[in-house]
């Protein structure tokens, strides 16, 4: 599944959100989780995007596998957590090498929970933002426009690429290839006929790709116009400064510990 | 005056030995249809990617010969400038649409071409409504069907309102009927609007009839050219370059082998056909009468 693939096509308020408010709350919560270890607020901030997220029609099956891509990660940082940190007063468990107290649990889920903020930030981004807007945002943000479209270009083609490797694998392996078999080197190896292909397959994608560009015009003026460009209406605004004033706000409260659990 | 015209040339991918183009010369004229005909590896495409200068500003080689579009050398343009006047649909569409929406898509290539908004959105609906796809405006181009995205690459061409469009390969995807109507708008593009319509193809079957003029390669060079029943000689030589011949053109030949009709009543497609076979019906109930 393509990072592209992932918008929905609807007509929502966050859908119609100026792609920047999205991009920055986006990028303000990676930060934000880097500092902020406070639950309460993590927790809230997490059911707080999940309604947003659901708000923009996603199905909840599509959401559900793609949260669980990430939700892995996170369960298994508070499953391997209390090998590493069995400090904590409250002993839920010990098993002398595996420990388990309330302190080193709530640090573990406070981690969890900063995994899936992030991730949720961005969730809320792609779902609710085409390809077009996206890039345009960045733009406007500063990225040049050629890194902007080359970025949108790679998100939407790796997906192929994957499908077309698996398409591939399976083409070997109904010739009698075994693929999926022995050690660690001999899969490695059995792999290199599914890998060349796929990359001959990219390669030629690619030439197409810029020949495609150049024959549509790329490059060919120094100014670019936008058929639906992006405009910050007052809401937009408003909330740009909300995240900017809050975000940073919220860091300093914890990091001073003045929010408590 | 011709849009396009190519004078002897040739061209040689790097590190290939045999040339992918022998001394071609080919004009293109304003509002024709030119069929380019020729089994696999006949050079069609690399004809193609020299007609919107792809050949040789981006795609490098060993040429020789010139290239001239609308007046000029196709090498002295700036990257990008052809596209005003040739669009190029590529053989694989997988790789020309690359934006999330239908509407992006064919919004693109205005946008580089830096013009104002208003007027991008109306080409945008023209180029949707001549192509019949209005409806999946808001569509996932990934999530059409091969014609539609067929449809949708040339829409994304259409709307930089070139002088020539250039279509490699357009009718692998799709099925009969589908063959048939985008033929039907491509012609009377061609007719109403005075867009010249390049056509590469392995058959020709379907557009027989509707074609000005037809062209047969093979091997990297040009066969021969002219009026549909000039250019396509026996459906043996057809066979021969790798091309499949028109069915009627079969059933002509062997009612002249039989001399059931004459070497001037051949036919190659269906309206023709009609009228000889009607005559021939007529004159066997006058014989019966
Ligand atoms: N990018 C390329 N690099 C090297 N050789 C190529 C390339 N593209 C085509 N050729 C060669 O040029 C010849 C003509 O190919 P092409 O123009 O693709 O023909 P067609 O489209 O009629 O099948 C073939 O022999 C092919 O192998
Ligand atoms: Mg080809």
């Amino acid at each position: 599944m393509s990072l592209m693939d992932m918008y929905v096509h609807r007509d929502t308020p966050i859908h119609r959100l100026d792609p920047r408010v999205k991009i920055i709350l986006a990028v303000f919560l990676t930060i934000f989780c880097f500092f902020l270890s406070n639950i309460l607020l993590l927790f809230g901030l997490f059911l707080l995007l999940q309604l947003l997220i659901l708000s923009t029609g996603v199905s909840i099956k599509r959401y559900s596998s793609s949260l669980w891509l990430v939700g892995r990660f996170a369960l298994i940082f508070v499953i391997l957590w209390p090998f590493f940190d069995k400090t904590g007063e409250t002993v839920l468990l010990d098993l002398s090498i595996y420990k388990v107290t309330l302190e080193s649990l709530l640090r573990s889920l406070s981690l969890a929970l900063r995994i899936l903020v992030m991730a949720s930030g961005w969730f809320l981004l792609l779902y609710s933002t085409t390809q077009s807007r996206l890039v345009r945002g960045l733009v406007k943000l500063g990225m040049p426009y050629d890194l902007g479209l080359s970025l949108s270009i790679a998100l939407r083609y790796i997906p192929h690429f994957i499908e077309t490797m698996d398409m591939i694998k399976d083409a070997q392996v109904s010739r009698g290839y075994e693929v999926d078999s022995g050690g660690p080197w001999r899969r490695v190896r059995n792999f290199i006929p599914v890998l060349i292909p796929t990359f001959v397959f990219a390669l030629r994608t690619s030439e197409g790709i810029s020949a495609s560009l150049v024959s549509r015009g790329y490059g060919a003026s120094p100014v670019r116009t936008y058929h639906r460009d992006i405009r910050v209406r007052h809401t937009d605004a408003a909330l740009i400064t909300l995240i900017v004033v809050s975000v940073p706000s919220a860091i300093i409260l914890d990091l001073m510990n003045l929010i408590s659990i | 005056m011709s849009i396009i015209s190519i004078r002897q040339v040739s061209f040689r991918y790097p590190k290939q030995d045999a040339p992918a183009l022998s001394n071609v010369s080919l004009d293109i004229f304003p509002g024709e249809l030119l069929a380019l005909i020729g089994g696999d590896r006949a050079g069609k495409t690399t004809l193609c990617h020299m007609l919107n200068g792809l050949i040789p500003n981006l795609i490098r080689g060993e040429l020789a010969g010139e290239i001239i579009i609308d007046g000029k050398p196709s090498s002295s343009y700036p990257q990008g400038g052809i596209s005003r006047i040739v669009g190029l649909s590529l053989q694989d569409p997988e790789s020309q649409l690359f934006t999330a929406t239908v509407e992006e898509e064919v919004a693109f290539g205005p946008e580089n071409l830096s013009i104002p908004p208003e007027e991008i959105d109306r080409r945008v609906t023209w180029a949707l409504e001549v192509m019949g796809i209005e409806n999946l405006r808001k569509k996932s181009p990934s999530a059409l069907s091969g014609g539609q995205k067929q449809r949708l690459a040339i829409a994304s061409v259409l709307s930089m309102l070139p002088k020539v469009i250039v279509l490699d390969e357009p009718l692998g995807m799709l099925d009969p009927r589908g063959r048939r109507d985008l033929i039907e708008i491509l012609s009377r593009l061609a007719k109403e609007k005075g867009i010249s319509v390049v056509i590469s193809e392995s058959r020709i079957d379907e557009f027989i009839e509707i074609c000005d003029r037809v062209a047969i390669m093979h091997n990297g060079s040009l066969i021969s050219s002219g009026s549909p029943s000039d250019a396509i000689a026996s459906s043996d030589t057809l066979k021969t370059y790798g091309i499949e011949p028109p069915r009627l053109q079969i059933l002509s030949e062997l009612m002249i082998s039989e001399n059931l009709i004459s070497q001037k009543q051949s036919f190659l497609g269906e309206r023709r056909a009609n009228e000889v076979l009607k005559s021939l019906i007529d004159r066997e109930k006058g014989g019966v009468v």
